[in-house]
């Protein structure tokens, strides 16, 4: 045993092997675990930017929830089973190729063998409904979907980009995200990622409204309104001073999610009613 | 005791090494460390170790090189994966969310109510469905363990015939079989149908009707464990050959004779939940603390033994004796409520003082027995049902007899035994087909059609069934493997696991439970009900020509296009449907329609209608009791040598668990020796033999001789050896060692006497034993990862691991339990300094603070528990070998140690002590882990983070209670450990049985009880969607939710509405205690100490100065009898009169409901 395993590393050999190695393995080496851009053909081509894309960029202004809707109650946003893909294309351009395709998948009771961009580790905990619940758009981790012709996966999804988001005040809601920031030695992701305070909170003046135990606000002058009110019941003992800071903290939470939501659909979201109208399939049809 | 010697603290060990301190066996067991490798242990790699590789420093350091280049350039490229969705959605289906359905578990008779966890279409586990009314949301650890069974790779796949002994390769076509049987059945002379029990409404109804389609068909249940000398008798004494309803849970006294209701029974899961109420400390209506009390007299020891207040080892052959000495003592004392005619048949039935004597009982027992079945009257129960009493049939109907009479004189007839819902579980026996073999043997069975009864492998050796099967010209099987019954049939039809099926059934009269399937059929087989239907129809019957219902997907209606076919419906479902939209409805709410009423019962699971019955009562006139000669003849030769007894273990029942490699790994309750059955005998015995655990001896009985282990079984009779049943199935699957030396118990049985009132012994019978010289390993788990009690140590040294107390003690101080060196935080100082400088527990917790109670009294040490967390938790198997060098990867253990004086080594008592992460506070693991894989989180969890751990195993070692777990080789991977590398989850549909919200961790990490934290997670999302608190009982932890008598709690301590403050207010420095509190861990587990009704004597000094220097308490002293000591002097007061004025008034006035619920 001894021979071989001497023979084997003569010192020449070592260097020269273990140089080739280390400058062609290298480079790739420096991605290493790293997905980023992962683009596989997909067995039908379906196109994000047609379906989510806003009305006026030539799509259809679809709400990801449409097809996506567990992201917001379960783990799992989960590819939409092959009966919903039906449901429109049943009807609507049922002649084209791919559309075939997805017929015949239909027809012979076959799941589609669609390939998997995103992917965590098994030991990741990632619940999709408390981030759709805090407001994080889609887009967010999932990059520009409603531009995407064929989809591939936009951010790194690695831990220290994770916790890009979580060690943020901002996102520092829970003791146990702080935690996890704090806790982290891998924090040394790219500022690349870095998430953005100033982001979430530009979108406060956006015109949607909000309802959180009863409070309303529009603009972000509403809001301090709703501020100035609620510190006026805390001088006159309604509210303990902790109260109203959750109070607005749920506000502010809830309009951040609204709007991000409504960001992320298009202003054209129900637009499609036209494109159906035409195709002669009622509202009640998709909208029980 | 001889009172010459000083009473000293009890002795407290586990292992007979440990008790003994045999160096050579404690390194034999790999001294308590599992990184020491036992002698001739070979890793499954084979012996791989560094020093034979010659490797240099600079070697080693150039591959290490290479070996991180190669990883950072092969580990990049990630592999392609799928992403399949539904083609078709089911409405009520949600991806990542689970679906619950309501079913009843079919794993043995008792036919509990379940509630089937499932995600996207396939079951992860089974949980107790809390409106039944046999299990009230428990479930036992056979029960748990049926989701694996569900998945079992080895069941068959498909229909075929069968041709010595295996499937046939030829494909056989499901129409072509029934056409077959069909034929068959319709000239046949004499068919038989051979079922175990059946119950249900629509199952019976199923059969009626397929007798009506073929008249001659006879059908006969078989129950290894079923009795129906019971029911004999209860014809003669009662009126009515029904099984009565046995209530533990109405009781306050039980005595149990030789019986281990725990284990063996009608409905085992529910007496269990009786017995452990019995047996909670609880306040009564006035508000004084009491409880219950529990005799047992058997021959080994048994789980019902061990948690009894007392408990005698009682050999077979005497326990009819005992049973007529106590009937003797009532009607001495007049404490009679059937009157006189009642009375004086016992009258004169036995001396007690002479039966006391002759048993080798301390004086005074049977009187103190007598006296407290009296003092609760009504409320109390003798119980004798068992295979351990299996002697023959007249001394069984005598022992029987005996138990009714005792009953009666106690009024518990109609209170504590009804009959107004008489039992429909365990029909059947193997009485009934013995006398069925005959007819088998003579020729005159033509058509034999089995449904999972397994009469090959629970019969006799002698009976010779195999023989029987040979001359029957045609048989049919529906089980689901090819067991040893199934291997001697022509034809395989296999049946489907009950949680493919449809079904129900009527564990007692008017409760019936609907059985739902929660997965399609796995494979290509039918139900049996489906089978028999398609038969019945070939043969031109139309006794189910009935309804059509159809299941309707309302998201397809109106959809164009061709949508996939919906499935037809089997004519199974639609005849359960009918049976229940008719008859269950009307016995039940005929008020109710049908639609309404079936769903109304998918949900709840189960349908009770008022019970039709009569409560009877014992006519005097048919008690015929045998003379004293004339039990002697009954009694044979049992008793003149060693005796053998057959017991039941309960793990793995009658055997039909026995490829289920959960059970398998799983301990036995008493014995702690997981993968193995064995030989049990007492320590006496043991010394007086000279063998030694592991010892390989040929043991001889009944003219079956075979070569088995012995265990020393402490509290098993010393002229007993008592062999377990369930194990030794060389056909169960594929799960079996092929050197082990597990056995089948029933081999040891005879059959007496002919046709119906053939009969079968399996206790009673002379044994020899022969040692070999061989020794073989046993995989006892208390070998090694439990808390050390050395007894050698000196007492102050010992460290008090479990807390016990007499109630005596307890009501005269409520301290009494408290462990000598506890810490005194109550009195508002805190007399350790913490090494952090720690900042105040209300700082560090403000949302969430995780508590648990586990109340050792009522912990009955089933087990449950650590199957639950098993499947809950993806826990791997690990095999034998790998437990064998402690590397079980249970997160919930429960160690189990003896406790007794040294002149009692033979009877000791039995401490149960489930041990899982204690949570600490102050956790000695977190600070030693180098890489913060082990942090604690700010709801009070020590939290173990998979992924950052890069296995140095110090924290383990620094774990006081070792409950970390070392993944050493990838366990997941494998179906029962890696030394079976072929057998792989990875392909077969084990994989499904993997619970998605747990990570499955691979080797070379650290893992620990997580307090069911995806539980905790989900509850808290769902609190935190609705703006609300967690509630009370919203988080329940795996083990929590199964445990039989409901010793676990579990919640929030900052949330005063969670009832785990209640306990805490009421117990923490009163029974509460934590585990090893000096060392100032802070767990946030508490124990309740185990408390026994028993009276320890005279409260004296001596006991009190002893209390406070060793062990928290002793009555190692009282009572506590070895074999063949008759001169003890016992206390005489009786134990059932308890003075209340010596309670101290309490200043957190308990609210009853956390421990009463049960009464």
């Amino acid at each position: 045993m001894s021979v071989t395993v001497r023979s084997l590393l003569s010192r020449w050999r070592v260097v020269f092997l273990g140089g080739a190695l280390l400058v062609g393995g290298g480079i790739k080496a420096l991605s290493l675990s790293n997905n980023q851009g992962y683009q596989p053909t997909q067995p039908i081509y379906y196109s994000h930017a047609l379906h989510a894309g806003a009305i006026e960029d030539g799509g259809l202004g679809m709400e990801c929830l449409y097809c996506h809707g567990n992201a917001e109650v379960s783990h799992h946003a989960s590819v939409p089973s092959v009966d919903t893909c039906m449901t429109c294309h049943a009807y609507v351009q049922t002649q084209t190729e791919n559309i075939q395709k997805l017929t015949e998948y239909y027809e012979n009771n076959e799941s589609v063998p669609w390939v998997r961009i995103h992917r965590l580790p098994d030991h990741v905990y990632f619940p999709h409904k408390q981030h759709v619940a805090a407001g994080v758009s889609c887009q967010t981790c999932h990059g520009p979907m409603q531009d995407m012709e064929v989809v591939y996966q936009a951010e790194v999804l690695s831990m220290g980009w994770c916790i890009s988001c979580h060690r943020d005040d901002n996102y520092l809601k829970t003791p146990a995200t702080r935690d996890f920031a704090k806790f982290t030695t891998h924090n040394a992701a790219s500022e690349f990622h870095s998430f953005r305070q100033t982001d979430a909170k530009a979108t406060l003046d956006i015109e949607y409204v909000s309802i959180a135990e009863g409070a309303e606000f529009q603009t972000v002058d509403e809001l301090k309104e709703i501020t100035k009110a609620l510190n006026a019941e805390v001088k006159r003992g309604k509210f303990a001073k902790n109260e109203v800071e959750k109070r607005l903290d749920m506000i502010v939470t809830n309009t951040l999610g609204y709007n991000n939501y409504a960001k992320q659909t298009g202003p054209g979201a129900i637009d499609h009613v036209t494109e159906f109208q035409n195709a002669n399939i009622s509202c009640v049809f998709c909208h029980h | 005791m001889s009172d010459q010697k000083t009473p000293h603290a009890p002795l407290v060990w586990s292992t007979t090494e440990e008790l003994e301190r045999d160096p050579d066996a404690l390194a034999r067991q790999g001294g308590g460390d599992w990184n020491s490798k036992p002698k001739g242990f070979q890793t499954p790699l084979g012996e791989l170790s560094l020093p034979e590789m010659n490797l240099r420093r600079r070697d080693f350091l150039k591959l290490s090189g290479f070996a991180a280049v190669l990883a950072a350039v092969g580990c990049y490229e990630r592999p392609e994966s799928e992403l399949r969705p539904y083609v078709v959605q089911p409405e009520e289906v949600t991806g990542g969310i689970p679906n619950y359905y309501s079913s009843t578990c079919q794993g043995c008779s008792a036919a509990c109510g379940i509630v089937v966890k499932t995600y996207q279409g396939r079951p992860i586990k089974l949980e107790g469905n809390p409106f039944h009314p046999v299990n009230h949301g428990a479930l036992c650890s056979k029960g748990q363990a049926q989701v694996l069974g569900l998945y079992d790779p080895d069941r068959l796949r498909r229909p075929g015939r069968i041709k010595a002994g295996e499937l046939a390769q030829e494909e056989l076509d499901w129409d072509v079989a029934y056409a077959e049987l069909a034929d068959r059945l319709k000239s046949a002379k004499n068919p038989v149908l051979l079922t175990t029990s059946i119950h249900g409404p629509a199952r019976t109804e199923l059969l009626a009707r397929f007798k009506k389609v073929f008249p001659k068909l006879r059908h006969v249940s078989f129950e290894a464990f079923g009795d129906n000398t019971l029911l004999r008798h209860e014809e003669a004494v009662y009126g009515k050959a029904l099984r009565p309803r046995y209530r533990f849970d109405k009781c306050e006294t039980v005595v149990l004779l030789g019986a281990d209701p725990m284990s063996q029974g009608g409905s085992p899961l529910e007496y269990q939940r009786g017995l452990g109420g019995v047996r909670k400390v609880r306040r009564d209506d006035h508000g004084h603390v009491t409880m219950g009390k529990v005799f047992a007299f058997e021959p080994v020891m048994t789980l019902s033994g061990m948690n009894a207040d007392e408990r005698y080892p009682v050999r077979p052959d005497q326990m009819l004796d005992l049973a007529l000495a106590l009937a003797a003592q009532l009607a001495a004392d007049g404490h009679v409520v059937g009157g006189a005619n009642v009375a004086n048949i016992a009258r004169n039935a036995a001396d007690p003082a002479a039966v006391e004597a002759e048993l080798g009982l301390p004086k005074g027992v049977v009187k103190r027995c007598a006296d407290q079945l009296w003092a609760s009257k009504g409320k109390s129960l003798v119980y004798s049902n068992s295979l351990m009493n299996a002697m023959g049939a007249e001394w069984e109907a005598q022992l029987a007899l005996t138990t009714a009479l005792l009953n009666a004189m106690l009024g518990n007839d109609g209170e504590t035994i009804e009959r107004s819902r008489p039992a429909n579980q365990l029909q059947g026996s193997p009485d009934a087909f013995a006398g069925l073999m005959e007819e088998m043997k003579a020729g005159e069975v033509d058509v034999l059609l089995v449904a999972d009864a397994n009469p090959a492998y629970s019969l006799p050796e002698s009976a010779d069934f195999a023989d029987a099967m040979r001359r029957v010209a045609y048989s049919v099987s529906f089980s689901s493997h090819l067991d040893e019954t199934a291997r001697l049939c022509r034809v395989a039809l296999p049946g489907l696991h009950f949680l493919e099926n449809w079904g129900d059934a009527e564990p007692y009269a008017g409760i019936y439970s609907i059985q739902q399937p929660a997965i399609g059929p796995i494979w290509n087989n039918r139900a049996m009900e489906d089978s028999l239907i398609a038969v019945a129809k070939k043969a031109g019957g139309t006794e189910f020509d009935i309804e059509k219902y159809k299941i309707l997907r309302p998201a397809l209606q109106g959809a164009q296009g061709n949508p996939p076919p919906l499935p037809d419906t089997p004519p199974w479902y639609d005849f359960v449907r009918n049976v229940w939209s008719t008859t269950v409805r009307e016995a039940v709410a005929p008020d109710l329609g049908e639609e309404e009423f079936w769903h109304d019962c998918l949900r709840k699971g189960v349908a009770v209608a008022e019970p039709k019955g009569q409560e009877s009562q014992l006519n005097p006139g048919a008690v015929k009791l045998a003379s004293a000669d004339e039990r002697q003849r009954m009694k044979g030769k049992a008793g003149q040598g060693l005796t053998l007894v057959t017991y039941a273990m309960p793990n793995l029942g009658d055997g039909r668990f026995a490829n289920n490699p959960w059970l398998l790994e799983l301990p036995d309750p008493v014995s702690r020796i997981c993968w193995d059955n064995f030989a049990a005998v007492s320590y006496g015995l043991a010394k007086r033999e000279k063998l030694k655990d592991g010892d390989v001896i040929e043991l001889t009985a009944n003219g079956v001789t075979k070569r088995v282990p012995v265990r020393i079984l402490f509290g098993a009779h010393q002229d007993v050896i008592g062999v377990g049943t369930g194990w030794g199935r060389e056909h169960a699957g594929t799960v079996r060692d092929e050197d082990s030396l597990s056995f089948n118990a029933f081999e040891y049985g005879r059959v007496v006497g002919k046709g119906d009132s053939a009969h079968l012994v399996y206790s009673g019978a002379l044994a020899t034993i022969k040692k070999t010289g061989d020794t073989y390993r046993l995989a006892d788990i208390m070998g090694h990862n439990y808390l050390k009690a050395d007894p050698a140590d000196a007492e102050e040294f010992r460290r008090p691991i479990v807390q016990e107390v007499a109630l005596e003690d307890y009501l005269h101080d409520d301290t009494a339990a408290q462990p000598p060196h506890h810490i005194p935080y109550h009195k508002g100082h805190d007399p350790y300094d913490s090494l952090w400088g720690e900042t105040p527990a209300e700082d560090r917790y403000w949302r969430h603070k995780w508590h648990m109670t586990i109340d050792l009294n009522a912990c009955t040490g089933c087990n449950a528990c650590m199957v639950a967390c098993q499947a809950e938790n993806n826990i791997p198997v690990v095999g034998k070998r790998e437990v064998l060098v402690g590397r079980e990867m249970h997160w919930i253990r429960i160690d189990r140690y003896y406790k007794a004086n040294e002149d009692y080594l033979d009877n000791p008592d039995v401490l149960k002590h489930p041990m899982l992460c204690q949570h600490c506070d102050n956790a000695p693991c977190e600070t030693v882990c180098p890489v913060l894989a082990t942090v604690h989180n700010d709801e009070g969890l020590n939290t173990q983070i998979y992924n950052r751990c890069v296995g140095t195993r110090y924290c383990a070692n620094n774990c006081p209670y070792k409950v970390r777990r070392f993944n050493f080789y990838q366990y997941s991977d494998y179906r029962r450990g890696p030394h079976f590398p072929d057998q792989k989850l990875k392909g077969t549909p084990l994989i499904m049985a993997l619970n998605p919200e747990v990570t499955v961790r691979t080797k070379g990490i650290m893992e620990k009880c997580t307090f069911c934290y995806q539980r905790i997670a989900d509850a808290k999302w769902h609190a935190k969607q609705e703006k609300r608190n967690i509630r009370e009982g919203e988080v329940l932890t795996a083990c929590q939710q199964t445990c039989p008598t409901q010793a676990i709690n579990f919640g929030d301590a900052l949330n005063p509405e969670h009832s785990v403050n209640t306990v805490y207010k009421e117990h923490a420095y009163r029974l509460g205690f934590k585990v090893l509190d000096e060392t100032n861990t802070r767990p946030n587990v508490l124990y309740l100490a185990q408390v026994r009704n028993r009276a320890p004597g005279a409260w004296d000094k001596e006991r009190q100065a002893e209390k406070h220097h060793g062990y928290g308490d002793d009555h190692g002293k009282d009572g506590k009898k070895g074999h063949g000591k008759g001169d003890d002097h016992m206390p005489e007061a009786p134990d059932h009169v308890i003075d209340h004025s010596n309670v101290e008034p309490e200043p957190a006035p308990l609210t009853p409901a956390a421990h009463t619920e049960s009464h």
